[in-house]
């Protein structure tokens, strides 16, 4: 029982996730939507979302949320069928029902009961949703089975039976999901031909109970253009009754040449065809129309009808279409039970394969298996270093097809980490349009490399330092409309948000064409403040670095310096946090660019060893650019003339203070890089790359400038990794102050 | 054919004794609609119709919307025992029985 239920609320828990993704495409589909307001693949693709939570929901009873759905997907429909159009007001309403949607769901995840002030929030949207639809609120519209949930909308001239039915109807409306609702169409000719529509309604109150039975008349013509003998009724029946859907299907026989028929089965039916689909296997699972058949979800007129329309579109379209689409679009089955039909294909067909497309991991899983990669990996070079010494070729030579292996394992193993990061980029979509209409801005977001890959946990604790930027960008960078137009700029301001791999990290970068930030103010600013000397001489680069400093985030300076800062510190933070470097360049008059350059995981580097009298350390190899030797006429200089480019130099022997080198020994020069800015750090011994993993220091050595991790090497010893960042600072500074 | 229509003013009372189906529907258009237009009532007595199908039923709702086109007032006084089943099997049965009483079904009347 246990079992059931922990089953129960794993499926469940898959619903939220799937719901949480399906929101988000839901808000980007909104979006997309504002710019082309008919598109009809949009507004099929929205309406789709919808009705997909509305389904899942259904399915585990969350009544609130299937409520609600239920009215924006009538909207939805009204919007699909070309009824209503979207306009900015209908947009904003249906983000916000979005919202509250997002909120339902929150609440039921964490099973709550919805708190009074959201009720009302949610009552708000209803009202307004329900104004859309022409409709009072306390009448929810009903969804009408027969045209797939659609409001049926009186015309004024029919309205009297449809008043004196409402009563009735909703009477009824419990019941509704317990009969067939079956839609009749008649051709015109039926009458003449003898055959009338009344006979088939006798002939189904013999079959089951008819609960109701409206005639549709709108198709009746002006007095001069109607012919007596034509037929232009139609009729929607709800019946209830055992009989199987070829059953009632078979009581239209003798005139089905001459009608359309839609059979729309109860709840419970389709739970049926659900459960018989679901037990379905391996021989039964054939062709997606034999599978409905043998459910009894379809009748094989149903089939026939279907087959036959696919082969007419056939012929005009290329490729045909597919027979379940076919079977949707023309209402011939419950799009759910064709959608588990399809899935149990899918299935038995991936399991032929033995391939599954998909599979949720819990992320835990996923870093238990990269910390024991990072262990193999580890074991395997103490393995590699190991037949080295014995000199066993054949151990060496398994060795080193061990690490190959390991190194591959380690690939896949951190690929599996990796997720695109336009899933988190999308979002902000929605941020600076809420924000420019706030501050009464135009603005564009448009962003570019969504689809490169970074470690999850990054893009995680990326995603409130891109927030902040953005902000920052449209707050303080972005002009106001008239300002822009006084500059000759384009009214609308455009902000970028782009990302991209760059020597084996990434970069994003948050770029505006706004005001840019004026360093003279910035500098006066922070002098003020007391966070630089009064005489100090910075390099540009300098000054706008500090924007990120904690003193100069308060609201209010920010707005004086017309720059940025709230929060920028916090941006700092996470960024050095993951071991990342931030840049900043600025034009005035013309806008900011803000480039974060992050690792691409943070649990495995591959370094550069080098040895400081018997002592190792590791810099990361995306970092080395290229060794020299040390020439002793440079060396005393404290620079080095690379090739007429001047880099400063630095002793790790002194900087560490691990004793000078044996003497005469041959020392070399690493030629570093970061952030665009060279140094040289002088080494006893070059020992070549590694492949390392990471190991955070221990609170004690966490404040050691100039080292950011440990890792143990094959042979058991400790090395250090340097921080090439902080050290190309250290240098550059000493340099500066030696001059 | 037997329609007998009989003019009271402007309001026009159609007593129809003939079955209203398919073999009788082309017959019955011309002197069910054209009183439509000359009056500001009308009422139809139904007890004698002996059969009836989806023709006569559709003839019915044709006259209900032009009736209210028209702004005139329609009603049905009696109906039989054939045309009482045929209504009821297309759910209009609630909506037709308001003229037995002879008053109400005034949608539209002009003022």
């Amino acid at each position: 029982m246990n079992n059931i239920n922990a089953d129960i609320e794993q499926v469940i828990q898959t619903f939220f996730e799937e719901s949480t993704e399906l929101l988000i495409q839901m808000e980007q589909t909104l979006l997309a939507l504002e710019g082309n307001p008919r598109d009809e693949e949009t507004l099929n693709a929205l309406f789709r979302t919808v009705h997909t939570i509305k389904g899942g929901a259904g399915l585990f009873g969350f009544d609130s949320i299937v409520d609600f759905t239920h009215i924006v997907e009538n909207l939805l429909d009204q919007l699909r069928n070309g009824r209503l159009t979207v306009d900015q007001n209908l947009s904003e309403l249906l983000l916000r029902c979005k919202d509250y949607i997002s909120n339902l769901l929150d609440m039921a995840t964490q099973k709550k009961n919805i708190p009074p002030e959201m009720n009302h929030v949610g009552e708000n949207l209803l009202t307004r949703l329900n104004s859309y639809l022409g409709l009072a609120p306390s009448n929810n519209a009903l969804p009408h089975p027969a045209t797939g949930g659609k409001v049926i909308k009186p015309d004024s001239e029919n309205k009297l039976p449809q008043e004196a039915d409402a009563k009735l109807e909703r009477e009824e409306a419990h019941v509704i999901n317990e009969a067939w609702h079956l839609s009749l169409r008649f051709g015109p000719d039926v009458l003449r031909h003898g055959l009338d529509p009344l006979s088939c309604l006798r002939y189904l109150a013999i079959l089951g109970e008819i609960v109701s039975a409206t005639a549709v008349w709108d198709s009746l013509p002006d007095p001069s253009d109607f012919d007596p003998e034509t037929c232009y009724l139609g009729l929607e029946v709800d019946l209830k009754t055992d009989a199987t859907k070829q059953a009632i299907a078979d009581a239209f026989q003798f005139i089905r040449d001459e009608m359309r028929m839609r059979l729309l089965p109860p709840q419970a039916k389709i739970s049926e065809y659900l459960a018989a689909l679901e037990e379905m296997s391996g021989n039964d699972i054939l062709r997606l129309g034999d599978m409905l058949v043998k459910t009894g979800a379809l009748t094989t007129y149903e089939l026939e009808d279907a087959l036959r329309i696919q082969k007419d579109r056939g012929r005009s379209e290329q490729p045909p279409p597919r027979v379940g689409e076919v079977m949707v679009e023309n209402s011939l089955a419950v799009p759910e039970v064709i959608e588990a039909a399809l899935q149990k294909q899918q299935h038995h067909r991936d399991q032929n394969n033995t391939l599954t497309r998909h599979v949720r991991v819990d992320a835990a899983k996923l870093d238990r298996l990269i910390d024991l990669v990072g262990e193999l990996v580890v074991i395997g070079a103490s393995q590699a270093l190991t037949a080295k010494r014995l000199g066993d070729t054949a151990l060496m030579e398994s060795a080193s097809m061990l690490s190959r292996l390991v190194e591959e394992i380690r690939e896949v193993a951190l690929r599996l980490r990796m997720v695109q990061i336009g899933e988190t980029f999308a979002r902000f979509q929605r941020v600076v349009r809420d924000m420019a209409r706030d501050l009464d801005k135009e603005a564009k977001l448009i962003v570019t490399g969504a689809d490169t890959e970074l470690d999850k946990t990054m893009v995680e604790r990326l995603a409130d330092p891109l927030t902040h930027l953005i902000r920052n960008s449209l707050d303080h960078g972005i002009e106001a409309p008239s300002e822009r137009s006084s500059l000759g700029k384009p009214l609308y301001g455009q902000i970028y948000l782009n990302a991209y791999h760059d020597s084996g990290s990434i970069v994003i970068e948050v770029a505006d064409d706004g005001r840019g930030i004026n360093t003279d103010r910035v500098l006066a600013k922070a002098m003020q403040a007391g966070l630089v000397a009064h005489d100090a001489k910075l390099t540009r680069q300098e000054i706008l670095q500090l924007i990120f400093s904690p003193g100069l985030s308060t609201a209010e300076q920010v707005t004086d310096l017309s720059g940025r800062g709230v929060g920028m510190d916090v941006v700092r933070r996470v960024v050095d946090g993951l071991r990342g470097t931030i840049e900043v360049e600025s034009i005035l008059g013309s806008g900011t660019v803000i480039r974060m350059r992050l690792p691409l995981t943070l649990a495995i580097i591959d370094g550069f060893l080098v040895g400081i009298n018997r002592a190792f350390y590791v810099a990361p190899l995306d970092m080395v650019v290229e060794c020299l030797d040390l020439n002793d006429a440079q060396g005393s200089r404290g620079y080095l003339n690379l090739r007429g480019e001047v880099l400063p130099l630095l002793w790790l022997n002194r900087i560490f203070a691990v004793g000078a080198p044996e003497i005469n020994a041959r020392q070399s020069v690493v030629v570093v890089q970061s952030a665009g800015r060279k140094a040289g750090l002088v080494v006893d011994q070059l020992l070549g790359e590694f492949q390392t993993v990471i190991k955070p220091l221990g609170e004690v050595f966490r404040r050691l400038s100039g080292i950011s991790g440990a890792t143990i090497l094959g042979s058991g010893e400790v090395a250090l990794i340097l921080d090439i960042p902080a050290l190309i600072q250290h240098a550059t500074a000493r340099t500066f102050a030696a001059v | 054919m037997t329609i007998n229509t009989n003019w009271q003013g402007r309001r026009c009372i159609i007593h129809i004794e003939q079955e209203m189906n398919i073999y009788t529907a082309a017959s019955l258009k011309e002197p069910l609609l054209a009183p439509l237009s000359k009056s500001r009532e009308l009422v139809l007595n139904l007890n004698h119709v002996s059969d009836m199908d989806t023709s006569g039923v559709q003839l019915l709702l044709l006259m209900h919307r032009e009736a209210i086109r028209q702004h005139v007032a329609l009603h049905i006084l009696e109906m039989s025992a054939a045309v009482r089943e045929v209504l009821s099997l297309y759910g209009l049965l609630s909506w037709f029985t308001h003229g037995e009483n002879a008053t109400s079904f005034t949608a539209g009347v002009r003022p």
